[in-house]
């Protein structure tokens, strides 16, 4: 087993670093290519989340925790300390996007609901979000 | 983005990991040269992309719409396997046409 924690400013550019150290803490797992790509994406996801919907006006702090068990099951967890989410399942809904305007495809929690095994979501308004992922790995 | 153009109309050539950053950096040329050209027909070259998310598929439809509106067609262009899987979730190849460019064989 092994744990990761990283903590950055909710910037965009610091999505890649994240996304880019994820491939590098699962290397020892062997992943295959679909199952890396895989979670490359749901992080990526939940990140941008974070960093473009939890922080709309000042960026605050996104925490960042990657681990594996013995059992190569991956979880991710993301948390911010932004605006929160209203309405979860909602915004779980493929197409629904706050940002539409802007081009968002609204399908980021589908994204993550495909590719991962498990997705947790909690919220509190004004106070942050926490999003959890976990996908099991195979031989 | 490589900007291609031909009498059927323009290709943009993206490339790398086409993750909300590069979204960010690409979407406005992209929208902005669609608009004064009005091309009849807009590829979106995929070859030498290797990862895509949301933000990606966001960019596709939203230039799907804006072509469409004015009569034109977006064709998607040697989608990779990583980037197929990630549009399939979106249907937008029941939209879309997808084309591959043939290797030329010397």
């Amino acid at each position: 087993m092994n744990q990761l924690k990283l903590s950055c400013l909710a910037n965009i550019e610091n999505e890649t670093i994240i996304r880019t150290t994820l491939v590098a803490f699962l290397l020892p797992l062997n992943p295959t290519t679909d199952e890396l790509m895989e979670l490359k994406t749901i992080c990526a996801e939940a990140v941008v989340n974070a960093i473009i919907h939890g922080y709309p006006d000042e960026k605050g702090l996104i925490e960042i925790q990657m681990s594996y068990d013995d059992h190569k099951i991956v979880t991710l967890q993301i948390q911010d300390y932004g605006i929160g989410i209203k309405d979860i399942e909602l915004a779980k809904q493929s197409y629904y996007s706050t940002k539409e305007q802007e081009e968002h495809s609204g399908m980021g929690f589908t994204i993550m609901e495909t590719f991962s095994d498990q997705l947790d979501v909690r919220s509190i308004l004004h106070q942050g979000t926490i999003v959890t992922l976990t996908k099991q790995l195979y031989d | 983005m490589k900007i291609i153009r031909d009498k059927s109309g323009v290709s943009y050539v993206l490339n790398g990991e086409f993750d909300n950053y590069h979204v960010q950096q690409v979407k406005e040329l992209c929208r902005y040269d669609i608009e004064m050209t009005h091309p009849k027909i807009v590829r979106l070259n995929f070859k030498q992309v290797t990862f895509i998310d949301s933000t990606g598929l966001g960019f596709v439809l939203a230039r799907y719409k804006q072509v469409h509106a004015y009569g034109g067609e977006l064709r998607l262009v040697d989608v990779p396997d990583a980037v197929r899987k990630v549009f399939m979730l979106s249907g937008v190849f029941t939209i879309m046409k997808q084309e591959n460019t043939k290797e030329k064989v010397l």
